[in-house]
C-alpha cells in the first residue's frame, strides 16, 4: 500500500494513498506501520482523507498498530468520511480512537504528547 | 399511502479473490439503494456483505483463489435477504455476536473477529446452514419502511 509520511515536530502523519484499507491491503499497511513504530515513532496521526472504505481487517490492522505503540505512544485518526465513520460506530471503536476532522487538528492535539 | 417494493431476485458469482470483493460491495449498494435504503443503512449493508464474503474466502477457502462464492439477493415487500453459498470448509464458530470491550484497556482490544460483530450489528436476522458440503449464510434486513413499523 502506498502511503505518504510526514514528520511534524514529534508527530508522524501517515496518509494511505489508496481508496480501500481492507482484507486485500491490510497486510502491507500493518507491515509499514510496524516499520515506523519499530523505528521509534510514537505519536502517529493516521490521515484517512483518501480512504473511502475500511473493513474489519483494516480496522484490526489499525488496532494492532495502536497496541504496538505501547502506553507511551498514541495513534489518532483524521479525515474520516461517512463510510469509515460508520465502521467505527458499528464496531464501537469510536470510543477507543480520538477522531479529528483534519490532520492539522490531530497534529495539534498530539503535539503535547499522549492523552 | 405506503409504496410497495417490487419483488426481485439477482444471483451473483464471485471468485475467491480478496482483491475483487469490493465489486460485490458496489453491487450490494446499488441493489439496496434501489430497494429504498439510504445513508448509514446503505454503508452498513455494503460493509456487512464485504465482511461475510471475506470471511468465506479467508476461512472456508483458506484465502485460496480459484473457487466461487454465490450471493443471491432477494427483495420482497418486507425485506432484503442475502444468501451466501459456498462449498468450502464449514464455519467452525457460528456465533454472530457484537464485540464488547473496555475502550480504556488498549491491550485487550480485539484485532480480529470484528467481521461477525459488524454483521450482527447490521442484520435483523442471521441463519447458517450446512448440508451436503454446501454452506449457506442467510442474512435478512428489513426494508426501511418495515423497520420503522417495528416498535
Amino acid at each position: 500500500m502506498r502511503m505518504e509520511e510526514v514528520k511534524i515536530g514529534n508527530v508522524t502523519v501517515v496518509k494511505p494513498m489508496e481508496r480501500r484499507l481492507d482484507a486485500a491491503t491490510a497486510v502491507s499497511f500493518k507491515s509499514r506501520m510496524a516499520d515506523l513504530i519499530n523505528a521509534g515513532e510514537r505519536l502517529i496521526v493516521l490521515d484517512l482523507t483518501e480512504v473511502e472504505f475500511v473493513d474489519s481487517t483494516g480496522l484490526g490492522a489499525i488496532v494492532s498498530s495502536l497496541k504496538s505503540l505501547g502506553p507511551e505512544g498514541d495513534l489518532v485518526i483524521a479525515g474520516v468520511g461517512d463510510m469509515v465513520m460508520n465502521l467505527f460506530r458499528l464496531t464501537r471503536m469510536n470510543r477507543v480512537f480520538r477522531i479529528f476532522p483534519t490532520a492539522r487538528e490531530a497534529v495539534g492535539a498530539l503535539a503535547g504528547g499522549p492523552s | 399511502m405506503k409504496v410497495i417494493q417490487r419483488p426481485g431476485r439477482i444471483l451473483l458469482t464471485l471468485g475467491t479473490r480478496l482483491e475483487d470483493v469490493f465489486l460485490l460491495g458496489w453491487a450490494v449498494r446499488g441493489v439496496c439503494e434501489g430497494a429504498g435504503f439510504r445513508d448509514d443503512d446503505l454503508r452498513s449493508l455494503e460493509l456487512a456483505l464485504v465482511e461475510a464474503v471475506t470471511n468465506v474466502i479467508r476461512h472456508a477457502f483458506r484465502g485460496e483463489e480459484g473457487y466461487a462464492v454465490t450471493i443471491e439477493i432477494v427483495i420482497s415487500p418486507e425485506s432484503v435477504v442475502f444468501r451466501i453459498v459456498d462449498r468450502g470448509a464449514a464455519m467452525a464458530d457460528r456465533a454472530f455476536v457484537r464485540c464488547d470491550f473496555d475502550p480504556a484497556d488498549v491491550a485487550s482490544l480485539p484485532e480480529g473477529g470484528m467481521g461477525k460483530s459488524i454483521i450482527a450489528a447490521v442484520m435483523d436476522d442471521i441463519a447458517y446452514e450446512c448440508e451436503g458440503g454446501t454452506n449457506t449464510l442467510i442474512l435478512t434486513k428489513k426494508l426501511p419502511s418495515r423497520a420503522e413499523e417495528t416498535p
